[in-house]
């Protein structure tokens, strides 16, 4: 078989998976990051009616 | 036979733990399942919905690399054989149960329903591992996972579990970071109901 011809296929195959994991790891940290500034803005909101 | 895959045999490293991962993560959300329906465990159910993302791309990466594999030596990129359509049956459980627990506005009834398709869907698990024996596919059997001494040389073993490994420790890191997410989403509504009980 055609190294070139194969190689291809091989190379799609790790970029596809390199950026999908690297797209839902980044996303993760993302939504992590805003959920729990989301809670800590609505706790300190909450502190400040309180007092 | 395989010797005459030359470079291809390479796809066997991202293919091969990516479709053990979409199998074992929707083990353990199966599981997870079962733990929240009998003993009403609701942290059960959020690493559950934390897990789920994870193991979509995994069966995604899981079909996208054995189509980038089957197309040159196959011939083609998808055929409807039993291993292939019950792999792509595995990917339409996880979208589908990720839509049901957020189509519903009470949050435990989505968790419920959820938990229900998950052990449902649990019985495509054997039906896919032992696909290639019960019915004749254009698949090949398994390799690893069976009676006897595995029949990949050492020389491919070796890597194939180091990639195992670094699959497993990535879904560990992930699924950390989705719980921490899925935690705080539980506190912040947690205390937004406070807010309106007190207002």
């Amino acid at each position: 078989m055609d190294i070139t011809y194969t190689m291809n296929y091989v190379g799609a195959g790790y970029a596809i998976t390199i950026l999908v994991l690297a797209i839902l790891l980044l996303a993760s940290w993302r939504q992590k990051s805003k959920s729990v500034q989301k809670f800590v803005d609505l706790e300190n909101t909450q502190h400040s009616l309180e007092t | 036979m395989d010797y005459r895959q030359g470079e291809m045999v390479r796809m066997m490293y991202i293919h091969v733990p990516a479709s053990w991962l979409a199998l074992g993560v929707y083990t353990l959300m199966a599981g997870l399942s079962a733990i929240h329906l009998i003993w009403k465990n609701p942290f059960a159910s959020l690493i559950a919905k934390a897990a789920a993302p994870i193991g979509l791309c995994f069966a995604l990466l899981s079909l996208v690399s054995g189509s980038l594999w089957g197309k040159p030596t196959w011939g083609t990129w998808w055929v409807w054989d039993a291993r292939l359509t019950t792999m792509l049956i595995l990917f339409f459980l996880y979208a589908g149960y990720l839509l049901l627990i957020n189509a519903f506005d009470n949050i435990y009834h989505g968790q419920q329903m959820g938990s229900i398709l998950l052990l449902v869907g649990v019985l495509n698990i054997p039906i896919i591992k032992f696909s290639v024996n019960w019915w004749c596919t254009l698949h090949q059997p398994a390799s690893l996972l069976k009676w006897g001494k595995p029949s990949v040389h050492s020389s491919m073993l070796v890597p194939l579990m180091l990639m195992l490994a670094a699959f497993i420790g990535y879904f560990l890191l992930v699924l950390i970071l989705r719980i921490e997410k899925e935690w705080a989403d539980q506190k912040v509504k947690a205390l937004q109901i406070r807010v309106i009980k007190g207002s």
